[in-house]
């Protein structure tokens, strides 16, 4: 769009200067014609043109200015570096690319003179003998820019290669022009722009351009505007500025008005002041004046005969060699440490001379010392046309950081130059721009890093249930944060977190809004974990906010950051991470989570068929209580089994407008098609849903109506879960018939309760023990416990099925001695009542053969023990000596109890040996020793 | 060593201690809390290898000469063991040409795998269970309780450790070499009386037996 607008200012301007000169030319004709010989007042006639143009004033001043001004601003070419890694390590490859923009030429055409400054090696004349070890390269006792430009450029010529003498072989001389590579026949005119007045200076040695001026003036040329006198019209014209003169001229003769307009800037060729239109005078003001001033009659400045214009590659330098020059020998070779037979030592596709020289070297790859700077400047040529009349553009460096003012330069000045007629002036800088380099260092530890993280969070549920209860079964809120552009791995990525709650989204505090950090207060609770450390990326929080006074969260209680049973927890995470220069990047992020704090709970019950008309529908129990209303287990999520009936009810005082939803789709209750207790037209208080998930499916049934005094809505939600049912035997009396004490072991959690000093003891779930003669019973116990009733069991003892002593129970005498054992089994059918499987088809069209009976069984082992040996007085040598045997290894044991049957065994076979009395006669067995061979 | 006249009071307890001992052995259950590996080895001990020593000594206050604890007949020792492990191994050769035995019979997987505990293996384990065996079922069962009985002896021996193995349902084409020898180990304990020989003789067929099939393998 730029471009085309300054094509548009260019021609609007070309265009009324074009206009302005017919309108001038004619209006001696024009005066004849219309009567009054007088000159009218240009700016009346271009007053008539924006008129009849439509023109505004405002935006033509507007777009003059620009135009005035729209030289100093034009693009001029830059280089911008990234690197690679953007956290190098100390020894590490570091890349660093070069992206140049606003040259003409191709990437590929371009002179990239990299520079890499070692951390030991600033500029200095005078360097000690470890900088000259280490920095000089070029040999000639200072520390200068060419030394850092050889650094590089022999990086990058030898890529590796190790110098070895041998003669010069090889072609790879490179013969390089001014402006890049591609610049063939083409006049060298080489630039610098002031970045600071955005002007651009050929390079030369030029002087100032002096006009003899008094103080306080400045040299314009100037035109005067006369009176034309019409009874002197005939009168031979005269010098419009002095029409008094009376002297031969136009056929006109002027009346002195002393007023004259700036025509220009005056050029001074050999010593003289010239315009092109009106005279040199020199004014005060050259933009206000009116007056015609002084005149200017000398002045002093170069042409372009006496300037030297001058380019000058910045390439890095070999004493008594030269970059670039297309000569590339053996001593050169030997001195930038080349291949002499390899025209491409670095094998990537340039001669050896044209690596040097950067040509197409847009990337520079090195081991990063600690320290490093590296910087490039690129040469080229650019998109800005010259003013010599020739096809020359001009040829510019652009610098890593952009850092080249004008006043680095010996000197500026000027020279004229007569370009198509007339003498234009080029200003010029006396510069070596080498001086720009220093400024141009880039430090690789600083690119890039120091963009903020971004990070993001997310939390799940997205409207979770606090439970005010002792139940602690509120949900558990995850939060995630996500750091996308990170540097380093989440593992080394030091997290913060806080959370706060507040009864408004907005977290303000205020007359009846309360806010405030509670971080501290969860963690004391132990409702939260760790809030900060490394790789801490997800944060889990507890919902079992209590409500009471004696609670206080931020020093108030719950209640306060409530609105109708709604809140609101603000988790913000701060991360960051370090890198080893000592760049720290940081992000911060917060998410908000509302959550649902009542008293009130889904009351769940297992529901009972009842038989409406025809129909089979369902209610909740008359007398039955509710379920998953004891264990702390199922209070938190309901353990129910397939093919279950579950009624749900909400104490329905103070909420009205109630809406069912059961795992994110509408739960609904009639009257007609379900249970007589709902209602048809709205939702009330109660529902039902029928079990039919697969164990390990799970229903989250969620409750919305409205306080009735608030209208606030109020959520409620619980959870269930479809297990496989469970049966076990458990013992009715634990002080006659107790779990196996297994072994103990060390609490490696530190959430294990009942563990004295962090070991706990290890019981047998299966293995139970009793002393002989004991009454022991046994109980049947199902999961979920409700089960049971639905359950028909069958025990056995021994495999002697056994009859019931009370609903689940048995009891019997373990009249087996010490060291024997009973087998107890229980086995127990599951089945739905034949109603409510009715009421699962008629419902909800759950197929009868849906819901089958399961059948379960458990089996227990009694191990009985002597009641003396084991119930000994605790008290006397026994105490010790039990203590003594509990404490020595079984393997020593079982090696003593080894040792005591071999020993009865020896000495039963001594005691027969002793009592047989010895009558033995080889001859009485008939067997004896004739088959018996010779012995020793 | 002296020939000793039969005697019914040594012949009858000698008997009994062999019947506790297998019996402890048989109707004893393996301890719960008790390393499996451990148990084997003590009771292996007490009964194979204490038991017959300390009866000898103790209770018949006999020389453990008696029981085959010596050199015994050199050159009969010799012969035996040459021919019987010759022969040994020419049957595990048909029994590895003609029957599954070599796919069956594997050694532990880091013996097969690892040379230090092959030689580990045939020099401590195999070697020492080999003197277990020939302790009480050559020495003890053999040569103590039933020497009157002539070679029978050696049948009887052999049955006795058979009836064992098959009784504790231990027997496979890994007890196969173990079955092999146990009679020609009864013939070399019988006419060299010594157990040295058998036992020597009894170490070198495993090994030859293992290095035969791991290399075959």
């Amino acid at each position: 769009m730029l471009p085309f607008f300054r094509r548009k200012q260019k021609f609007f301007f070309a265009f009324i200067i074009v206009v302005q000169m017919f309108v001038t030319a004619t209006l001696p004709v024009q005066a004849g014609l219309f009567g009054g010989p007088s000159i009218p007042s240009t700016s009346g006639v271009v007053s008539d043109i924006q008129k009849q143009f439509h023109l505004d004033t405002g935006s033509l001043q507007s777009q003059g200015e620009n135009f005035n001004v729209a030289d100093n601003k034009k693009l001029t070419p830059e280089v911008s570096l990234f690197f690679n890694p953007n956290d190098p390590r100390p020894g590490e490859k570091l890349s660093v690319k070069a992206f140049p923009m606003y040259f003409s030429n191709s990437e590929n055409a371009l002179y990239y003179t990299w520079y890499l400054k070692r951390t030991e090696c600033s500029l200095t004349e005078a360097p000690s003998a470890l900088q000259r070890t280490l920095c000089d390269r070029d040999g000639d006792g200072h520390i200068r820019v060419n030394d850092w430009k050889i650094e590089a450029a022999q990086i990058l010529v030898q890529n590796g290669y190790t110098p070895v003498a041998a003669p010069d072989s090889d072609d790879d001389g490179y013969k390089a022009r001014y402006g890049g590579d591609n610049k063939v026949n083409t006049p060298d005119h080489c630039y610098v722009n002031d970045s600071t007045t955005g002007r651009n200076y050929e390079l030369g040695d030029a002087g100032d351009t002096n006009f003899t001026c008094p103080a306080g003036t400045s040299p314009v040329c100037m035109v005067g505007e006369g009176q034309i006198n019409a009874e002197n019209i005939d009168v031979p014209g005269s010098d419009p500025l002095n029409p008094t003169s009376g002297t031969s001229g136009p056929a006109f003769s002027f009346a002195d008005t002393d007023v004259c307009y700036v025509s220009g800037i005056p050029a001074c060729t050999g010593g003289t002041p010239l315009c092109n239109v009106g005279s040199p005078r020199c004014v005060a003001n050259p933009t206000t004046a009116t007056s015609c001033g002084t005149a200017l009659n000398a002045c002093s400045a170069d042409s372009s005969n006496t300037v030297k214009s001058y380019c000058e590659h910045l390439f890095p330098e070999m004493p008594g060699f030269t970059s670039g020059d297309g000569s590339f020998g053996g001593r050169e070779e030997a001195a930038w440490g080349t291949d002499p037979s390899d025209p491409d030592t670095a094998d990537n596709g340039n001669k050896d001379e044209a690596n040097i020289v950067g040509l197409g070297q847009s990337t520079f790859t090195w081991n990063y010392s600690s320290g490093d700077q590296v910087g490039v400047a690129v040469e080229g040529t650019s998109m800005l046309t010259t003013k010599h009349d020739d096809s020359s553009s001009m040829i510019m460096w652009a610098f890593s950081k952009k850092n080249c003012p004008i006043t680095l330069a010996k000197g500026t000045g000027s020279y004229f130059k007569n370009i198509k007629g007339y003498q234009v002036e080029i200003p010029t800088a006396d510069f070596d721009l080498n001086k720009c380099l220093e400024r141009n260092l880039v430090d690789p530890t600083q690119g890039g890093q120091s963009t903020n993280l971004e990070v993001t969070m997310s939390a799940t549920p997205d409207t979770p249930l606090n439970d005010e209860t002792a139940d602690k079964g509120g949900d558990l809120v995850a939060v995630q944060a996500i750091v996308p552009n990170a540097l380093n791995s989440i593992a080394d990525i030091l997290f913060e977190w806080n959370v706060e709650i507040s009864n408004n989204v907005q977290f303000r505090t205020g007359a009846g809004l309360f806010t405030a950090d509670i971080t501290n207060d969860l963690r004391t609770r132990n409702l939260l974990g760790n809030t900060k450390g490394i790789s801490l990326d997800s944060l889990r929080l507890k919902l079992d906010l209590p409500n009471s006074g004696a609670d206080l969260f931020g020093g108030r209680p719950l209640s306060r950051y409530l609105l109708g049973g709604i809140g609101y927890i603000r988790f913000t995470t701060k991360a960051s991470e370090n890198f080893a220069s000592g760049i720290v990047r940081k992000g911060k992020s917060d998410v908000i989570v509302k959550f649902t704090s009542s008293g009130k709970k889904i009351t769940a019950y297992k529901a009972d068929p009842v038989l409406v008309g025809t129909a089979m529908h369902v209610a909740l129990p008359g007398g039955g209580g509710p379920i998953c209303n004891v264990d702390p287990i199922d209070r938190a999520a309901c353990r129910v089994i397939k093919n279950e009936i579950i009624g749900l009810k909400v104490d329905s005082a103070g909420l009205s407008n109630f809406q069912w939803v059961i795992n994110g789709t509408p739960l609904v209750c009639s009257k007609a098609g379900v249970s007589p207790n709902c209602q048809d037209g709205e939702q009330n208080n109660v529902n039902f849903f029928p079990v039919s998930g697969n164990p390990g499916d799970s229903y989250t049934v969620t409750m919305t109506a409205n306080d009735v005094t608030t209208s606030e809505t109020v959520t409620l939600s619980r959870t269930f879960h479809v297990i496989e049912p469970g049966l076990f035997i458990d013992s009715l009396d634990p002080n006659m018939a107790w779990p196996k004490f297994l072994g103990q072991y060390t609490d490696v959690t530190g959430s294990a309760t009942d563990c004295i000093g962090g070991v706990c003891n290890n019981f047998s779930d299966i293995v139970f023990q009793a002393f002989s003669d004991d009454t022991v019973g046994f109980k049947a116990v199902f999961l979920p416990s409700f089960v049971g009733s639905a359950a028909e069991r069958q025990w056995s003892i021994d495999g002697e099925n056994v009859d019931e002593s009370g609903v689940g129970e048995i009891s019997f005498i373990a009249s087996k001695p010490a060291l024997d054992m009973y087998n107890i089994k229980l086995e127990a059918v599951v089945v739905q009542s034949e109603a409510t499987r009715r009421a699962l088809l008629d419902v909800w069209g759950i197929s009868q053969l849906d819901s089958p009976e399961i059948r379960l069984s458990s089996s227990n082992q009694l191990e009985l023990q002597e009641p003396g040996f084991t119930k000994g007085p605790l008290q006397g040598p026994r105490k010790y000596l039990a203590a003594i045997a509990s404490y020595i290894p079984t393997s020593i044991m079982f090696s003593f109890r080894i040792l005591l049957s071999v020993a009865l065994i020896l000495f039963t076979t001594g005691f027969l040996f002793s009592l047989i009395p010895e009558r033995g006669d080889q001859r009485s067995l008939g067997l004896a020793s004739r088959k018996y061979p010779s012995r020793e | 060593m002296t020939k000793t006249p039969f005697s019914y009071r040594r012949f009858i307890v000698t008997g009994l201690l062999v019947l506790f001992s297998l019996g402890f052995l048989y109707f004893s259950e393996q301890s719960d809390t008790v390393n499996p590996l451990f148990q084997t080895i003590v009771v292996s001990i007490a009964f194979f290898l204490v038991i017959p020593f300390l009866y000898s000594k103790m209770v018949l206050k006999e020389s453990l000469k008696n029981m085959g604890w010596q050199k015994g007949n050199v050159w009969l020792g010799m012969f035996t063991s040459i021919l019987s492990v010759a022969l040994a191994l020419g049957t595990v050769l048909l029994f590895t040409r003609f029957t599954s035995f070599a796919e069956h019979y594997r050694l532990p997987n880091i013996v097969e795998r690892e040379f230090i505990w092959f030689i580990l293996y045939e020099l401590v384990l195999v070697s020492f269970t080999a003197l277990l065996y020939e302790v009480f079922f050559r020495g003890l069962i053999e040569l103590l309780w039933l020497r009157d009985f002539g070679l029978w002896a050696i049948v009887i021996q052999t049955g006795i450790f058979v009836g064992l193995l098959f009784l504790s349902n231990d027997v496979s084409w890994q007890k196969l070499p173990i079955l092999l020898f146990s009679p020609l180990s009864g013939v070399i304990a019988y006419y060299s009386r010594s157990l040295w020989w058998s036992w020597g003789a009894s170490w070198l067929f495993f090994f030859l037996t293992d290095v035969f099939l791991l290399v075959r393998h």
